[in-house]
């Protein structure tokens, strides 16, 4: 698979949390797969919508892909580099390139540094390591350009980071991702914790910086509108597993796996006579806990359209069409099309 | 230029102020005093406070100025409570700082230790470390010292782990920082208001101890005197001259007082959400 | 209208001491409710939508809250002069609430049952065996898989959305006449709020019990509500039926919020449409139109004179605050 064209490419990652029993004697009581067997590419310029319910696993995925979080197996290459492998110097190096934006504009930002020292830090990190070489005054230029692409006033530097609005703090947290130049960001539930006006605003600025700094985005999101509005394709997440990924026009126009298709239907409209028309899917009960083994589809127990062999073999990611693939065994021979 | 933020909280300006009178009282007292702390005066025994004989908080049972000894008192008292609250202070917050942000074996073995030194009455302990390392001053604020390392300990235990899970820890490691840079720059600012509040609040607890200990006779020794010890030989004569326990008492209530109110605004001034705020 | 008014909130009022100054955190707020209807209550955070609905059972903490003026008339009863006792009944029996955070209404250590069980003991004097078998009841009624062993189970072995669900029974347990619903779904993923809000449908069309629905998801207004009232800083901006709301919004906020919601059945557009700015202040609010610094219509009068509601076309429910539809209420 050398293509050129890819910038991250993620093969099986499974990450799995162990579950510890006892106080003073600590022994493992069993896994948590959080992420269990995930492969996805990133080209570039793209942006990918991983989405998904809580406990699916696609923070846990953003983070590991990061290298903020320890992999159990499986790799992540970025620009066909193997991130494993590399020394933590050369790791340091690399980071540069990808960059996040977190959730929580309030527990993102440190509470004792003012707005431009944050959004400085990256760079005056890299400059003590030796990494780039940047003067304190263009640091100080750097920043104030940052914080006027970002929206910020430049005359808000000095100020500390509760005296700006969410969605302002929100606009700290992307300057600070954008101050190395990175070539991609990964967005953990960029919006979720804002107003909905304010949600339109920091959509609008991502975009529009993805155009004029040509971005790759990974976008972590459990709004299903926001990811479709932003996203070029959405790959969906059940478990620890993708369960099906397409372009984000034809995952809503024809999602083929039943959750998707319930995932969809849940999504409020708003609009309410066509609320009123259509057809809803209700799905029966929860999540189960990612900490029991079984085998099987992960989907089993609340899927509409079970079949036997659901429950004892785990169906993998097969090409619908170039751009569609689905891990169901209701369309896992090819000639059977919906 | 803008007024310190202490000065617009009014418990901590009273707490303050306390303190600041003590600590005048104490560098007056370094090279003036009324009388002569230790010097006995038999004629005059047990006088109850006048102005007429210049003793204005009376004279003990072997006719010692009670406002002379105070005056000499506060400062033993002063300067253990500071030593010790440092000790404890230094030793308890690299612990406390090392469990937590190592975690895992580190967190649990050095926690464990620490909940072993919390399950002795404080009290108790210093008795114990006390009759191990003999009466003197010292060893005063060595075992007031060592009751407060498992307190400052959890503490910043504390407060560093729950730091520790904040976003902006991760994008700090995101942005290629280090461990020492995270903990100086990151954790350790962040993690300062429990500890001053728990400083001040330690500084009143160890003049009580000291207290304590001096009135068992296992502190301060006399005839130094220190306001432990003065309470402690009031005991005999308190019905009959009660300024003698009196004033030793009000002086440790009212520094008590003072660092428990000084701790109390340090609470409020030190939440960076109430900075700045217009 | 010919429906019949279960609750009727005039002129509400409600205030919050803070160390920086008083908060108008309702402001001039009056709605009715019908038998039956489910009125959304729809608003941005700190719009004062929530404080609205604590008002109206006087759960509203003094110090440092105050409801300082208006009615709130519940079978021509004014809730607001009520005393503790009388108010203490009407919650729960006769209007009930559910909140956002299923967890922390819930006594962790007292068993399911025993928690649904405990409000129709009280008010419906129920005895043990009736009260437990009635929580079975109510669990299977709400979906709970299992409900006879479920029953014993405690909060913290029951799901985000059971546990919601568990709150929707014990706020049904009395049949009560409202129920209040303080954003039922925002903690819960959307196929649990699928589940969670076609239970609240299907209760409140059997029943025939209204419905306050407050949230800050138009897709959720769009789903459960007849009709709606936009709040904004304090007041209500807008109010109209769910068609009129989505179809013919009249109010510049309203409008907005709209317009800036990605929508998942339609092709996305380059830009969402973004209001500018963030909600004000409620301490030091503009004088005129609290919207008028963000608004793109704002004329000379917003500055200074604060917009009344005007009806449209002399219709009672259909009402909107801003000058822009002045005309229209008068030729109404």
């Amino acid at each position: 698979m050398v293509n050129t064209d890819i910038l991250l490419d993620v093969q099986n990652l499974k990450v799995h949390f162990p579950i510890e029993k006892g106080i003073i004697f600590k022994r493992n009581a069993g896994w948590i797969r959080a992420v269990d067997g995930v492969s996805f590419s990133i080209r570039k310029g793209e942006s990918l919508g991983l989405v998904g319910e809580s406990g699916c696993g696609k923070s846990t995925t953003a983070m590991t892909v990061a290298q903020l979080q320890a992999s159990t197996a499986g790799k992540v290459f970025f620009e066909g580099r193997d991130l494993s492998l590399i020394t933590p110097k050369e790791l340091r190096r690399e980071r540069m390139n990808f960059q996040i934006v977190f959730q929580d504009p309030y527990s993102s930002l440190n509470p004792r540094m003012r707005a431009g020292d944050i959004i400085a830090e990256p760079l005056r990190i890299y400059a003590r390591k030796k990494i780039i070489s940047i003067s304190k005054k263009e640091v100080l230029e750097k920043t104030a350009s940052l914080m006027d692409r970002c929206g910020l006033p430049s005359s808000s530097a000095d100020r500390y980071p509760h005296e700006f609005s969410g969605g302002q703090r929100q606009r700290i947290g992307i300057a600070r991702a954008l101050s190395l130049g990175p070539k991609m960001i990964i967005a953990d539930e960029p919006v979720s914790a804002l107003d909905v006006s304010i949600q339109s605003q920091i959509l609008n600025l991502l975009k529009d910086l993805q155009q004029e700094l040509d971005l790759t985005f990974l976008f972590i999101a459990h709004d299903l509108a926001v990811v479709e509005y932003f996203c070029s394709r959405i790959a969906v997440m059940y478990l620890g597993h993708i369960v099906e990924t397409a372009d984000s026009k034809t995952l809503y126009n024809q999602p083929i796996h039943p959750y998707t298709r319930a995932l969809f239907s849940a999504v409020p409209l708003s609009d309410p006579r066509s609320a009123r028309k259509r057809k809803r899917i209700i799905l029966e009960g929860d999540v189960p806990s990612p900490s029991v083994v079984r085998a099987g589809c992960p989907f089993m127990d609340r899927c509409p359209d079970v079949m036997e062999r659901c429950k004892v073999e785990t169906p993998t990611l097969s090409n619908l069409d170039k751009n569609h693939q689905v891990a169901c065994f209701l369309y896992d021979s090819p000639g059977k099309e919906r | 230029m803008e007024k310190p933020r202490i000065l617009k909280n009014g418990i901590a300006i009273m707490g303050l102020v306390i303190i600041l009178l003590y600590i005048i009282m104490i560098i007056v007292s370094s090279f003036w005093l009324p009388f002569d702390p230790s010097e006995m005066d038999v004629k005059h025994v047990l006088e109850s406070p006048s102005f007429g004989t210049g003793h204005f908080f009376g004279t003990d049972e072997f006719g010692r100025d009670v406002l002379s000894r105070i005056m000499k008192g506060s400062s033993v008292s002063l300067i253990i409570s500071i030593s010790a609250t440092a000790l404890g202070a230094v030793f308890g917050i690299m612990m406390g700082i090392w469990a937590g942000f190592l975690g895992g074996r580190w967190d649990n073995f050095i926690m464990r230790i620490a909940d072993i030194m919390f399950s002795f009455p404080s009290l108790l302990m210093a008795i114990f470390v006390m009759a191990v390392l003999g009466e003197n001053t010292y060893n005063v604020i060595i075992a007031i010292g060592i009751i407060y390392i498992p307190q400052f300990a959890r503490i910043s235990r504390g407060a560093i782990l729950s730091l520790k899970s904040n976003e902006f820890i991760r994008a700090a490691r995101s942005n290629g920082a280090g461990n020492i840079y995270i903990l100086f720059r990151h954790l350790l600012p962040n993690s300062m208001p429990p500890i001053i509040v728990q400083v001040s609040l330690s500084l009143s607890v160890a003049i009580l101890l000291e207290s304590s200990l001096s009135f068992l006779g296992l502190g301060v020794q006399p005839p130094e005197p220190s306001w432990g010890n003065m309470l402690s030989s009031a005991r005999k004569v308190m019905m009959i001259a009660p300024w003698t326990a009196i004033y030793p008492g009000l002086a440790i209530i009212t520094l008590v007082l003072g660092f428990n109110l000084l701790g109390d605004g340090l609470r409020d001034i030190l939440d960076p959400r109430l900075r700045n705020v217009s | 209208m010919g429906k019949e008014i279960i609750l009727h909130v005039e002129g509400l009022r409600t205030e919050f001491q803070t160390e920086r100054g008083i908060v108008q955190a309702v402001n001039n707020v009056s709605f009715v409710l019908h038998r039956g209807e489910t009125l959304g209550i729809v608003g941005e955070s700190g719009c004062g939508k929530s404080v609205t609905n604590f008002s109206i059972l006087k759960l509203v903490q003094y110090p440092p809250g105050r409801i300082t003026d208006g009615t709130v008339l519940y079978n021509e009863k004014d809730l607001l002069q009520c005393s503790e006792d009388e108010i203490r009944t009407i919650r729960g029996k006769h209007i009930a609430m559910i909140f956002q955070d299923p967890l922390t209404s819930l006594n962790p250590v007292i068993k399911i049952w025993v928690q649904i069980a405990e409000a129709l003991r009280l008010h419906q004097g129920m005895s043990k065996k009736d009260a437990k078998a009635k929580a079975i009841e109510l669990l299977k009624l709400i979906g709970i898989p299992d409900a006879e062993q479920r029953a014993d189970n405690y909060p913290h072995q029951f799901s985000g959305g059971m546990r919601q669900r568990v709150m929707i029974a014990m706020a049904l347990s009395c049949n009560p006449d409202i129920l209040i619903a303080d954003e039922p779904t925002t903690a819960l993923d959307v196929t649990i709020q699928a589940q969670i809000l076609e239970i609240i449908k299907n209760l409140s069309q059997e029943h025939k019990t209204s419905v306050i629905m407050i949230t800050h998801d138009l897709g959720v207004v769009a789903e459960m509500c007849d009709a709606v009232c936009v709040m904004y800083a304090g007041r209500i901006v807008e109010r109209a039926t769910i068609d009129e709301l989505f179809y013919d919004p009249k109010h510049p906020y309203t409008i907005g919020l709209l317009n800036s919601i990605p929508r998942i059945d339609q092709d996305s557009e380059e830009h969402l449409h973004s209001i500018l700015g963030a909600p004000p202040d409620l301490i030091d609010l503009p004088i005129g139109c609290p919207f008028q610094p963000r608004c793109t219509h704002a004329m000379e009068i917003c500055a200074y004179k604060s917009p009344p509601e005007f009806s449209m076309g002399g219709d009672e429910s259909r009402t909107v605050a801003c000058w822009l539809h002045e005309k229209e209420h008068a030729h109404g």
